[in-house]
Order: C-alpha cells, then structure tokens, then sequence
C-alpha cells in the first residue's frame, strides 16, 4: 500500500512540468553560474589565433562538425537540443538535413554562424571546423569579432521565414548594400551598387532598378525569399546554409528557388547545408544526407544509401510518410505513432525505442552506438549490431 | 500624402467643436458656480441687494441668462473671431492670464520631456540588451519606483535632501527674495536653480513609463528574425542595436511622443502647487474651482487642439519612421 503511493507520487511528478519554487530558484541559480562561465570566456579581448586554430581531418572536407552539443539553459532545466551531433560538409557537395520539428537542424545551423541566442543557449562541447584557405579555425572557440568577419562573407545564412527575415525600415537595395560594403570596404558606392543590382538580377528578378528602391512589405513572399538568397550569396560565400527555404513557399516557387541554388551552386562552386523536413527536396539536390532524431544524428549516408536503403527505423517510417502521387493502397498517409522524448529530461536508452515498431530486447540497454553499413553509411541502432567484433566507432 | 493630411484637419475641426460643445455643457452643469459664489458674497455685504437680485443682475452681466446651447453659440462665434473673453476669476483678458503662466510651466514641461527621452531611452535598450542581468533588473526596478510613487512624495523627499539637509537649492518659489536687484544672467540664474527640483521630481516620475515602453519594445524587435538576418550578414553588435532594432523601436515610440505633445502645456498641477510656481496647472486648477468658464473653455479647448495635433503629428511620424504605413 504504502508502495504503490510512492511510486504514483513519483510517476505524476516526473510527468508533470510543474517544478517547484525552490527548484526554479536552485535551476536557475545554476543555470548563471554555468552560462556566467560560458559567457566569461566568450567576452574575453585579444584571444590569440593558436587558440581556435586547428586541422582538417579530411583536406577534402569545407566544413566538420564533431560531437556538437549545443544546450539552452531554460528555466525548467537543460534542453539538450543538439546532443553530440558528427557529420561533414565536403568541397562543393550538398549535404541534407532532415529530422522533424525540434530535433536540433536549426539550432545546429546556427552554431555553425554562432548565431545560438546567448546567454542561455551555449555550445558547450564538440568543434566545428571549417576550412578558409589561409587557416583552419575552430568556430566553437573563435572570438566574436572574428566571426563577423566570417558571417555572410565565408558561410552565408538563408532564413526560413522571407517574410519576416528582412528589415521592414530599409530598402531591399540599402540591406543588400550593407553586406556587400561590410566585407568589401575596398569597393566604391557605384560598385557596390551595380554588385547589388547584379545579384538581383541573378535570382530572377526583372526590373532591378525598381526593386533595389522598394521596401520589403511591397515584395511577395517568393521575392523576398529571392533577396533573402541574394544577399546570402552576394559574398560568394564557400558555405550556404539553407534553413529551409522553401517552407514557406508555395510548390512553384519551390521549385524555382531549388532550381536557383542549384544553378548558383554551381556558379560559385560553394557547398550546400541544406536543411528540411522536405524529403522530395533532399531526394533532388543532396549528395548526402544527415537524418536527425532528438538532437543527435541517427543516421547518414549519401542520398542513393539513404533512399535505397533506409536502415534506422525513424528514416524508414519518415520515408513512408511521404505522400506519394498514385498511392491507392490507403487513403491515409502513414505517421509514426508517439512523440519525441521531453527534451529536458532525454532517458538514457534509444531515444527512438519508445515509438519504434521494431525495438528489440538490446533497446533497453545504453544509447545505441554508431555502427557503419558501409564506408559512408552509418546508423545508430542495435538491429545492425550483429556482433561485438563488428562495431566500428 | 497631402491629401490625407488635410482629410485629417477637416476631421479635426468636426471634432474640437464636438468636444469644446461637451466641455461647456460640462462647465454649465457642475454645481460650482461663479456667479451663484458672487452673489452670496455681495448680497452679504451691509446693505446690499436681495440674493435673488445679484443673482439675477450678475447671470445677465455675465450672460448666463441664456441655455446652455445658445450660450455654447454665442461662445463659439466668439472664439471664432479670436475673442475668448475676460477671465472671471481673474479679471483680465483669458488670452493674456494664459499667455503670462503658460511658459513657466511650458519650460518645466519640455525639459523635463528632453530629459526623460534622452534618460529612458538608453536605459531601455540597455536593459533590453542584458536582459535578466543585474544591471536590468536594477533599471527595471527603479522604473518601477518612478510609476509607482506619487510625484509629492518624490518633491518632499527631494526637498528634505537638497533643500533641508544640504541647503544646496531654494525649497519652493521661481525667483529668489533679491531677484529684483540681480542683473541680466544672475536673473536667469536664479530662475534656473528654483526650477531644477520641479524639473527633476517631473523627470523622475515620467521617465519610468517611457523606459519601461522602451525596454518591452526592444526586446520585441530583438528577438524578430530581421535581427538575426543582421547578425548573419556579419553587421557589429552596435551596428545591429543601434541602426536595425533601434528603427524599429522608434515606431511605438513615436507615437507616445507624439500624444505628450500637450503634456507640455497641460503644466503639473501637484508639482506646481507644491513648489509654488505660477504655471497653468495651478491657474487651470484655480480658475476650475471657482467656476470661470471663459478661462477653463480656453484652456480646455486649447488642451483638445493640442491632443488632436499631437496625433496629428504622431500620425506623419508614424509614416516617417515605418514605411509600410506610407499612405501613396
């Protein structure tokens, strides 16, 4: 009797977000002291270049990202947004992201751009190595000043939402201009001018005089996405990343900004981190592809492994929620039963199990380790773990 | 552009005859009235006439024999003609009474309204930049301290500090005892030293609401996404605070500004009062309480005008600062 009370007190108390007064006060106690630290060595003047230099693993590599973790420190406790994430961009490839809302695409984006919204989100381990020719620095322990520098000159950011990611106060000419002076402080007004006018004109849009003296709310949707992209390319940037950009959009535009990137890629031969829950998208203009469950990478692969042979059963059921065009067999689109674990509080097996039709008795046990099917296929699941002997970290 | 400015002042017009009609059915009804006070005081005089007598002589000397309404029309067509009569109370012309107490109160006013913007406005993007810091919550609680306690507690307790204990400024007065002997720049001197503690007891009960307004809207537009495609071009910190969020912080911010307009020839009753300085707030206040209906028409309709320019002006700004509201 005395039990069973016991254990149903602790069941609702873990279910429920309610904490307490004495617990929001000791959370975030903690949370200063750790963001306080983060944040000291952040603010730190004249750090010195040996301390974020570093080396490439693979010379063909433009950009690697190794065991990531970015946290935000919330009231309610740590949310594990990105939780030892490991993939590589390499020269002049597309890489996808796909995963659903929330499981840690965006925020590993923006650590790439060190964009994380401080003080409480923080990346507070891994390195994110990325290849400027001259050096190879570190982004994770690279001072602020230094990124600036780096922002919308070497990787370029396109936005997911185009209507509300420009600047309603300025012109679409001014905020392009703003770019293209910051990191060519050489170049004349007239240059920079006829630069803007270049760019816009390359994404498609006619009548270029007339744009560059308009006001964001007087484009489209399709059009300010099309800016938002020319003044991320107007760098020539060696990495693009693309968080989402077609979301917003409807099929037609889509296609046409997919068919731009594609053709600018091309152009200026810089690498694509494209990022999406579109798996259509993935399926045309990825080489590989990063598929992201909970903050951590479940599996990857290039496009022709992962379409050909989904392995983790979080890609095989996102591949069968795909609508496809013909599909009679059923008039509803298939879903993966459940939902992600609460992020606060990620259990320490599969953070898949739960909502996995194939699980099997080795779930229960630890988090999966990364076992490869092939050079470049690798998944975190124990049904591929055949033997001990096998497993390749 | 123009079009709409003057559709705007032909709306205004309609509308301050509407509401200066209001103001003198109000005027007519309350139950202070002036001409009722004088003649109880003269029919108490030894002597003198019957109550009901003064009464009626001084309601046709002061032409309150007529309705209200026709009243209101002799008084409009009046205005009109620029005549807003004698002052009852005081016996002078309105227009001159008003002319001689507003500028007191319209110096108080508009340097303590230059200093509340340029106090509030860096507070509150400061505390907007830091939010949840130390120095945040320090300036949120301050802010707090201005709205909440009332302007007479913060001039008795400036008056206990600098005027009592420390002897630095005069405690009330605009001029000192040997202001008439004093020559051209020890005149405005002394002017200016018994105007510093009003101007800062208005500076600091104002300056709380307006630092707050800032904060909440900063914060707003630095978490919008147009912030983050800044920082993503690479732009400087001061240079993302200070261009992009702070232009689109100005657009609410405009628009408060532009309704304080008559705030600053409204004057400070408490704080006038309290350090006896002639302004308007006080006379307004005077010229109320006995009933002076020339004096409080001109001054309530002059207020009205002053509302209905502000929002005016407020308007135009508006499209100033943001160009998705420019009316082609």
């Amino acid at each position: 009797m005395k039990n069973s009370k016991k254990t149903t007190k602790k069941a609702t108390n873990k279910s429920s977000d309610y904490i307490s007064a004495k617990d929001a006060r000791r959370i975030a106690k903690e949370n200063r002291r750790i963001t306080d630290e983060f944040e000291k060595i952040k603010n730190r003047k004249n750090v010195p270049e040996s301390e974020y230099t570093t080396e490439m693993k693979n010379s063909n590599n433009l950009l690697e990202v190794e065991n990531l973790h970015t946290y935000f420190f919330t009231d309610i406790g740590v949310v594990k947004s990105v939780s030892g994430v490991t993939f590589n961009v390499p020269k002049g490839k597309t890489v996808g992201i796909v995963g659903e809302s929330g499981c840690g695409k965006s925020v590993t984006s923006l650590s790439i751009m060190q964009l994380v919204q401080r003080p409480q989100g923080q990346i507070v381990d891994g390195e994110i190595r990325f290849d400027f020719d001259k050096a190879i620095y570190d982004i994770v322990k690279i001072p602020t000043e230094k990124m600036q520098d780096i922002r919308g000159n070497e990787i370029a950011m396109i936005f997911q939402e185009p209507m509300t990611s420009l600047n309603p106060v300025f012109r679409i000419g001014l905020q392009i201009n703003e770019v293209i002076e910051l990191h060519n402080p050489e170049m004349s007004k007239e240059d920079v001018k006829s630069r803007t006018l270049e760019m816009i004109k390359m994404v498609g849009i006619p009548d270029v005089e007339k744009i560059y003296k308009m006001y964001p709310h007087e484009l489209s949707g399709g059009m300010r996405q099309r800016i938002v992209i020319a003044m991320a390319l107007s760098c020539d940037p060696k990495l693009i990343i693309a968080d989402e950009p077609t979301t917003a959009l409807d099929v037609t535009i889509q296609a046409q900004i997919m068919d731009l990137l594609r053709n600018l890629k091309d152009r200026i031969n810089s690498s694509i981190m494209l990022i999406t829950h579109d798996l259509g998208v993935i399926a045309e203009m990825a080489d590989e592809v990063v598929v992201m469950y909970a903050g951590k990478v479940v599996e990857k692969g290039t496009a022709h492994e992962i379409f050909h042979n989904p392995s983790h059963p979080y890609t095989i059921g996102l591949m069968a929620s795909r609508p496809g065009i013909g599909d009679k067999k059923s008039g509803k689109l298939f879903s993966i039963p459940g939902s992600v674990p609460n992020p606060v509080d990620m259990p320490n097996y599969c953070y898949f199990r739960d909502r996995c039709d194939r699980a099997i008795d080795a779930c229960n046990g630890e988090y999966p380790p990364q076992i490869f099917l092939s050079d470049t296929h690798m998944v975190t699941c124990y049904r591929y773990l055949k033997d001990k002997g096998e497993q390749n970290d | 552009m123009r079009k709409y400015i003057i559709k705007r002042i032909a709306i205004s017009v309609v509308l301050l005859f509407f509401v200066s009609m209001i103001i003198y059915i109000i005027m007519r009804s309350i139950p202070t009235s002036y001409v009722e006070t004088q003649a109880r005081m003269l029919s108490q005089m030894p002597g003198a006439k019957s109550y009901a007598d003064w009464l009626a002589q001084l309601n046709t000397t002061y032409g309150m024999d007529k309705g209200i309404l026709e009243g209101f029309m002799q008084w409009a067509s009046n205005a009109i003609h620029g005549d807003f009569g004698d002052s009852w109370q005081f016996n002078v012309p309105v227009v001159e009474k008003f002319q001689s107490v507003i500028w007191d109160s319209f110096k108080l006013g508009s340097i303590a309204f230059i200093l509340q913007i340029f106090i509030a406005i860096p507070l509150g993007i400061l505390a907007a930049r830091k939010q949840y810091s130390r120095s945040d919550y320090t300036i949120t609680v301050l802010a707090l301290l201005g709205i909440s306690l009332p302007a007479f507690f913060f001039a008795t307790i400036l008056k206990l500090i600098f005027s009592a204990w420390l002897g630095w400024l005069p405690l009330y007065g605009k001029v000192g005892r040997y202001y008439e002997l004093l020559s051209g720049f020890d005149q405005f001197f002394d002017i200016a030293i018994h105007f510093i503690l009003p101007i800062l007891t208005l500076t600091i009960v104002g300056v709380g609401g307006l630092m707050r307004y800032t904060r909440t809207n900063m914060l707003e537009v630095l978490n919008s996404d147009y912030i983050r495609t800044a920082r993503a071009k690479g732009l400087s910190e001061k240079r993302v605070v200070n261009y992009h969020a702070f232009r689109n912080t100005l657009i609410p911010i405009v628009t408060i500004l532009g309704g304080t307009l008559p705030g600053l020839f409204a004057g400070a009753l408490i704080t006038e009062t309290l350090f006896q300085i002639p302004g308007i707030g006080y006379t307004g206040y005077l010229a109320m309480v006995s009933g002076d209906i020339p004096f409080t028409m001109f001054y309530m309709v002059f207020m009205a005008f002053l509302t209905l320019l502000g929002t005016l002006i407020a308007d135009i700004l508006y499209a100033v600062v943001d160009p998705r509201v420019r009316v082609s």
